[in-house]
């Protein structure tokens, strides 16, 4: 009796898990590891992984560019739906990210060029609060921040 | 242009950490000059390698979860009743000549609805009515038994006049 209402409801959902599931397949394992660097715990980063793809059905037509980065959208998306995290964490421990898992990027960065790079990839801050707590101006922040783009880019 | 470049506001907008009028500026300088463009696109890249060399293999489990929730929720956008909005469900509302828009109701039901207050004004009703109802009794009776103490009296009278 209900194998049109079945057939129809079929065809509308499954291109839009399918078109999820791919870039899940591509990236999941990508943005665990972001997430999990950032809050430290496995389940925790699961949940928050399972909301970021969750939100990424919701807004499929923000992967229809070929042009754009695909994991860059996907860490805004998890970064956004990390900012109550970020704000109930206090100030940015560099060493405990580096202790957590070793990370041969961040290990060539300088102390200064670490706390910024940390403060805005794994605080979620922004440069004027780096800049506040490190008694900089916002452009020496911003070059710090540079500073360690080239290290992750000639490593 | 290599100023704007090494100042470090690409890296913040990559990494999402700009203002708004810093993005706006960066994808306006995007559009603009084809240098920016690719150093957005290195920029992304690295980011890119930098979480690939991180990346954790999720659960084999992770993903049918996921896929259940977005099946759940797609679903349920599918379910929702569509909200009703006059001209458009049906157009019957259309073209009625700027006259008030009345629904026709013709009640089938044998039961009505009532305010409330009402069962206190028939509770009122059925007291009153027992004590009328009482009173009504109580003259009834009485009335009766004075009948019939006129009628023994009058009974009494016509017995003293035959004997005189």
């Amino acid at each position: 009796m209900n194998t049109r209402l079945q057939t129809s409801a079929e065809t509308s959902l499954h291109p839009k898990v399918y078109d999820v599931q791919h870039i899940y397949n591509r990236y999941a394992g990508m943005l665990l590891g972001y997430i999990y660097d950032v809050v430290k715990d496995k389940a925790l980063a699961e949940q928050y992984l399972t909301d970021t793809f969750i939100a990424v059905a919701a807004v499929p037509e923000l992967f229809n560019n070929p042009n754009d980065n695909v994991y860059c959208k996907l860490q805004l998306i998890a970064r956004k739906k990390l900012t109550n995290y970020f704000e109930s964490v206090g100030n940015c421990e560099v060493n405990e990210v580096v202790k957590t898992r070793p990370n041969s990027f961040l290990n060539k960065m300088n102390a200064r060029q670490q706390t910024v790079f940390c403060g805005v990839h794994y605080h979620g801050k922004n440069i004027s609060t780096i800049a506040a707590e490190m008694n900089e101006e916002e452009d020496v922040v911003r070059r710090l921040l540079r500073e360690a783009f080239v290290i992750i880019r000639t490593r | 242009m290599q100023e704007y470049i090494n100042s470090g506001i690409l890296e913040t907008y990559v990494m999402g950490c700009a203002s708004e009028q810093e993005a706006r500026e960066v994808l306006s300088m995007k559009e603009k000059y084809p240098e920016v463009k690719n150093a957005l696109i290195e920029l992304e890249n690295d980011m890119e390698r930098l979480a690939a060399s991180m990346a954790i293999e999720p659960p084999h489990n992770l993903w049918p979860q996921i896929a259940h929730e977005i099946n759940e929720i797609v679903l349920r956008e599918h379910n929702q009743p569509q909200i009703y909005r006059e001209g458009i469900n049906t157009g019957k509302e259309e073209n009625t000549g700027g006259k008030p828009q009345y629904i026709d109701v013709e009640s089938e039901a044998t039961h009505m609805r009532i305010h409330k207050v009402w069962r206190w004004v028939f509770a009122a009703v059925f007291v009153l009515g027992k004590i009328f109802l009482g009173f009504a009794i109580y003259y009834y009776l009485e009335n009766r038994q004075m009948n019939e103490q006129v009628n023994e009296l009058k009974t009494e009278l016509k017995q003293i006049k035959s004997t005189k």
